[in-house]
């Protein structure tokens, strides 16, 4: 029994290649996003702990946690007399105090070098704490014209001890000459951003926090334990000034790190889950054809005694082997994939550090043993479909009939289909349960696949319709095929429906955002021109401001300012610093209740979108944490209903700098005559790091994180698309052969090779649409139900082109997925085939 | 009809057909010649392993030769490129099968203009209202090969050979499948199509009282022709074929 189940799977090697394939990239998928985390994890804790070779113990200010990436406040000012107190303690053998801020280098052509972010530090002038820069070239940075940067930028821009570099500071260029070039630990760079060294009254002057210091460095004299140093200097700080042990600072910095990155494994594992979903259907499909196909052959074991529980085991150890086969591969494909993922990523703007590869084991094995058990229990089915084969159809001709109208199928795919309803609703009515949002979606996919066979020969009728114009009846042949088994046909199309509707929901989804952004600026602005910095991290400096207001032309100009923060415990919220006084002359906010002047008091302004979605009301107040730098608890002053170009959140310039830390600005509102962009133009010649823009151009801009959000997620989807098509290339590989004899006959009267390829092709492409159509269906309704619940006011934007373009290229998929067995019907020796049984 | 009742629809020179090389190579045609006359029903007859279907499928351009030559009217076929062959069998010869082979996705109708279409020739809509009458499936046309019994379906197969006016019809066993009463008819059916349009028809069975229907019997053993009977009945084919075993033996 083993034995001849043994013999069918070296039988048909390449279509077990191609089954196993299409869990293997699930299973891949999954592997590599968890070797890709697990390295990118170590890389950045590896580069935490070098970052405080030599130090024992940090003083900062106190608040939570310290902030990683971009968008987050810079630490709160130190006076410089805590530096003098500390130097004077007993078991104290060094102490320096630093600054941060940030600075973009500039590439000889003008560009911004690459990079996810971009510090800059003062250098620390003790030896002491010069370890983390390691193989040093030139000389440390001293006077005000010096810098030195890290090796990876240099070598990226070219650059040698002794170059001039332009580098941004708020949005405006100055240059400086390289005293040095320096490693970072055992890296090129830091974490992958640039890095900049000045020496520390030049950073003071640069970053406005002359005569104090944003952290200090402490060392232990010998013998002394860090633990007992921290006591000791925590007991000369004043309120606000904390001291932590270099370990713990590290320890909380890593904590948040990883907080950060289990987002995006998070992310990445969803993908990995479409992948295998749609590689379960595949597996089901290409079973279950199978089975149909060796009808006679199980009859005939019947026959010969076997039993129903031996043939259920038979067909059940054959899912087995092709999913051992296809979880150990994937493992094999997700370590090769995982560096492909730091590529995909860098592609899309997210450069990220990694040094090394981390295999986590555990993970690994979970990865495979999802692959296996997706495998088994999608083999289930037909495996449980070939236990009720009677042992009389040994004798008979195994043809499938079609399938008659079902009431049975019907009414348990609509039910499956409400049900799937009904929880994406609920899921998005309860504040966007994601599990729950998530388990409607896949209900919905099922029940819909349940619902296909019946859908799929009407679809096939119209949309092969045109095909059957083709010369020589290869059209209307194909159009035949695929209605003469619709359970194949719809089957076959269903991993391409997933795919496609996933693309398509996200597609909607974005385009409505960036629709709603759009009119938002558009209802509310009285702005004539944007100026924009292109790096939120290094920002505007707020003189900009007062330059271009001095310009001819110019009415009026009021700096906004923005950051990330985390607001009432949801993460990555935009909030907004403006002049209270000016921002009424260039967007409308229509206040609802309560008053723009109470920003000058300290309140805060929020808009109507976020504060109907939490209940909040004039006078509540919202904890807001602004990255490393503090918590501050404001009170609302009220509810605002226009957007416009600012956020949800929305502070005066005093508040949002006092809390916030942020000293530059992000844009620049300019209300002007048109004729004045060219003097702005002109005026910017010295701020590489500012653009001038109109309306159209700063709602594009807004849109633009969201378009390459977009591209991420079609990209990831992707993968679930060649799956999709590897399940078609399976099930028309196995038509073939179940079709010899009607190819060899074709052959005979007169059709040319060539036709028959074009035969399979227009089958496959017939398939390809079906799943097309179904898909934008099925993805316009869930997009338009997301984007309705996720956009305030409601908006839903159908992106047409793009969705043409969508089924278009599933189309050419389709030819794509025909070109092997279409090659293999038209190589079919002739007699062979019409001898075919 | 492109032939002239005078000059041959098909003929064979010294037809050889080896499958294999060296010392496993088997000969399935040892030179065989052989005539077929324009508007005559021949039977090829002859012991499993003759070599009769192989003569067949070489004459039809179905299979290549060794040595020899073949002709489907004046054209040779032996050497033909590929696509020639292909384009010949779409346009000159018409085939039935032992198995009906059927399209199962196709009407009857569109089984029957198949070829036509194939080769993207619009049919001559009387003719094939002639053919559709004579093979008498007129009220079947809508239906699928599986609406269908066994005779009906090898009446589709005949009118689908004849829609195209071929030169020539190769029949490969076309009752086999068949019980003693649809035999008779899609007989009975093949002899009218000779007698009435003029069909050139080469018929390959094991079955005496099938060949007793065509005019001229050519029986073959061990890849070669090894005699000729015309207008045979049931008895003569059969004493013929004892003969035939007994010089085997």
């Amino acid at each position: 029994m083993m034995r001849a189940m043994f013999r069918s799977l070296m039988a048909h090697q390449v279509r077990m290649v191609m089954t196993a394939l299409a869990i293997a990239l699930g299973v891949g998928f999954m592997a590599g996003s968890f070797v890709f985390t697990a390295t990118l994890t170590h890389s950045l804790d590896s580069l935490i702990t070098q970052a405080s070779t030599g130090t024992d113990v940090i003083v900062q200010h106190s608040s939570p946690g310290g902030g990683f990436g971009a968008g987050s406040g810079s630490p709160r000012p130190i006076p410089a007399s805590i530096l003098a107190s500390i130097r004077g303690l007993r078991d104290v053998a060094a102490a320096d105090g630093g600054v941060t801020g940030h600075a973009q280098l500039l590439g000889r052509d003008g560009k911004t070098l690459p990079g996810q972010f971009t510090i800059a530090t003062s250098w620390p002038a003790d030896a002491a704490f010069q370890a983390t820069f390691t193989r040093r070239d030139g000389r440390p940075p001293s006077g005000p014209g010096q810098v030195m940067i890290d090796r990876a930028s240099a070598r990226t821009g070219h650059f040698a001890v002794g170059d001039p570099v332009t580098i941004l500071l708020a949005g405006r260029a100055r240059v400086f000459t390289i005293s040095g070039i320096t490693g970072y630990g055992s890296a090129d760079s830091f974490a992958g951003g640039s890095l900049a060294l000045f020496s520390l009254p030049t950073a003071q002057r640069l970053f406005g926090t002359a005569g104090s210091y944003d952290s200090i460095e402490v060392q232990a004299a010998a013998g002394v334990s860090a633990q007992q140093l921290r006591d000791q200097v925590a007991r000369i700080l004043p309120r606000g000034v904390t001291a932590l042990t270099a370990a713990s600072a590290a320890a909380n910095q890593a904590n948040q790190v990883n907080g950060q990155l289990s987002i995006l494994t998070k992310f990445f594992l969803v993908f990995a889950g479409v992948a295998l979903f749609v590689g379960a259907f595949v597996i089901w499909n290409t079973f279950s054809i199978m089975i149909g196909q060796r009808t006679r052959e199980l009859a005939l074991l019947c026959t010969l005694g076997a039993g129903r529980r031996q043939i259920f085991r038979s067909v059940l150890t054959e899912a087995a082997l092709i999913g051992t086969v296809a979880a150990l591969a994937g493992v094999g494909i997700g370590v090769a994939l995982s560096k492909g993922l730091v590529a995909l990523l860098s592609g899309f703007g997210l450069s990220l550090p990694v040094t090394g590869l981390v295999v986590p084991l555990w993970q690994l094995a979970l990865a495979a043993g999802s692959g296996l058990a997706v495998t088994l229990v999608a083999a289930i089915a037909p495996a449980s479909r070939a236990t009720r084969v009677a042992p009389v159809q040994a004798l008979r001709d195994a043809v499938p009939g079609p399938v008659g109208f079902s009431s049975r199928r019907l009414a348990a795919g609509l039910a499956v289909t409400t049900a799937g309803v009904a929880l994406v609703l609920a899921g998005l009515s309860t504040g966007a349960a994601v599990a729950l949002t998530g388990a409607g979606a896949v209900a919905c996919f099922i029940g819909i696949t349940v619902l296909a066979p019946l859908a799929a020969v009407p679809l096939a009728r119209v949309i092969g319709f045109p095909l059957t114009l083709l010369r020589g009846g290869t059209g209307a042949i194909a159009r035949g095929n695929t209605m003469r088994d619709p359970k194949r046909t719809s089957a076959a199309s269903a991993a391409l429906m997933i795919g496609l509707a996933l693309i398509v929901a996200a597609a909607v989804m974005v385009d409505s955002s960036r629709t709603m952004l759009g009119r938002q600026i558009a209802m509310a602005t009285k702005t004539s021109f944007y100026v924009q910095a292109t790096s939120t991290d290094t920002g505007l400096a707020p003189q900009l401001a007062r330059v271009l207001a001095a310009q001819p032309g110019v009415r009026q100009v009021t700096e906004v300012r923005a950051t990330d923060a985390t607001v009432a415990g949801s993460a990555h919220k935009n909030v907004d610093g403006v002049d209270p006084a000016a921002i009424g002359s260039f967007t409308d906010l229509a206040v609802l209740h309560g008053s723009v002047a109470s920003l000058t008091s300290g309140g805060l302004l929020v808009s109507q979108a976020a504060a109907s979605g939490r209940g909040w009301r004039v006078g509540d107040r919202l904890r807001i944490q602004f990255g490393s730098f503090g918590i501050s608890t404001l009170r609302i002053g009220g509810v605002f209903a226009n957007v416009g170009p600012l956020s949800d959140y929305v502070l005066s310039n005093a508040t949002f700098t006092a809390d916030s830390g942020r000293r530059v600005d992000s844009v620049d509102l300019v209300r002007a005559d048109p004729a004045a962009r060219g003097t702005l133009r002109r005026a910017l010649t010295a701020y590489p790091g500012a653009q001038l823009m109109d309306e159209a151009a700063f709602a594009k801009s807004r849109g633009a994180a969201l378009a390459n959000l977009l591209n991420l997620i079609t990209a990831l989807l992707v993968l679930a698309i060649i799956i999709a098509l590897l399940g078609i290339v399976n099930t028309l590989a196995l038509s073939v052969v179940e079709r010899a004899r009607e190819l060899g006959l074709l052959r005979a009267i007169g059709m040319r090779r060539g036709q028959l390829a074009q035969m399979v092709t227009a089958e496959s492409v017939i398939i390809a649409v079906i799943g097309a159509v179904l898909g934008t269906v099925l993805g316009l309704a869930l997009g338009a139900a997301l984007a309705g619940t996720f956009t305030r006011p409601a908006t839903v934007a159908i992106p047409a082109a793009q969705i043409a373009i969508y089924i278009v290229a599933t189309a050419a998929a389709g030819i794509l997925a025909a070109i092997a067995p279409a090659r293999r019907a038209a190589r079919l020796d002739l007699l062979t085939a019409l001898a075919a049984d | 009809m492109t032939s002239t009742t005078r000059a041959p629809a098909a003929r064979a020179e010294n037809l050889t057909k080896t499958y294999g090389s060296g010392v496993s190579a088997v000969t399935a045609l040892a030179g065989v010649s052989i005539q077929i006359p324009a508007a005559t029903f021949t039977s090829v007859m002859g012991p499993s392993g003759s070599g009769k279907s192989t003569l067949m499928h070489c004459m039809a351009g179905l299979d290549s030769v060794t040595s020899g030559q073949a002709w489907i009217g004046a054209q040779e076929i032996s050497g033909l490129p590929e696509r020639q062959l292909t384009r010949l069998r779409g346009d000159r010869v018409g085939f039935v099968f032992q198995a009906f082979n059927l399209l199962p996705v196709l009407s009857a109708a569109d089984n029957i203009t198949l070829p036509l279409d194939i080769a993207g020739r619009s049919p001559d809509r009387e003719w094939l209202g002639i053919v559709i009458d004579t093979v008498g499936l007129r009220d079947r046309l809508a239906h699928r090969p599986s609406e269908l019994s066994g005779g009906q379906q090898q009446r589709v197969a005949i009118a689908r050979a004849l829609a195209g006016r071929p030169q020539i019809v190769f029949a490969d066993e076309p009752t086999g499948n068949l019980d003693s009463r649809a035999s008779a008819d899609v007989l009975d059916l093949l002899r009218r199509c000779v007698g009435e349009f003029r069909q050139t028809i080469v018929m390959v069975t094991h079955d005496p009282v099938a060949a007793s229907y065509s005019d001229r019997v050519v029986f073959l053993a061990d890849g070669a022709v090894v005699g000729e009977l015309d207008r045979p009945t049931p008895q003569a084919v059969l004493d013929h074929m004892k003969t035939l075993g007994s010089e085997q033996r």
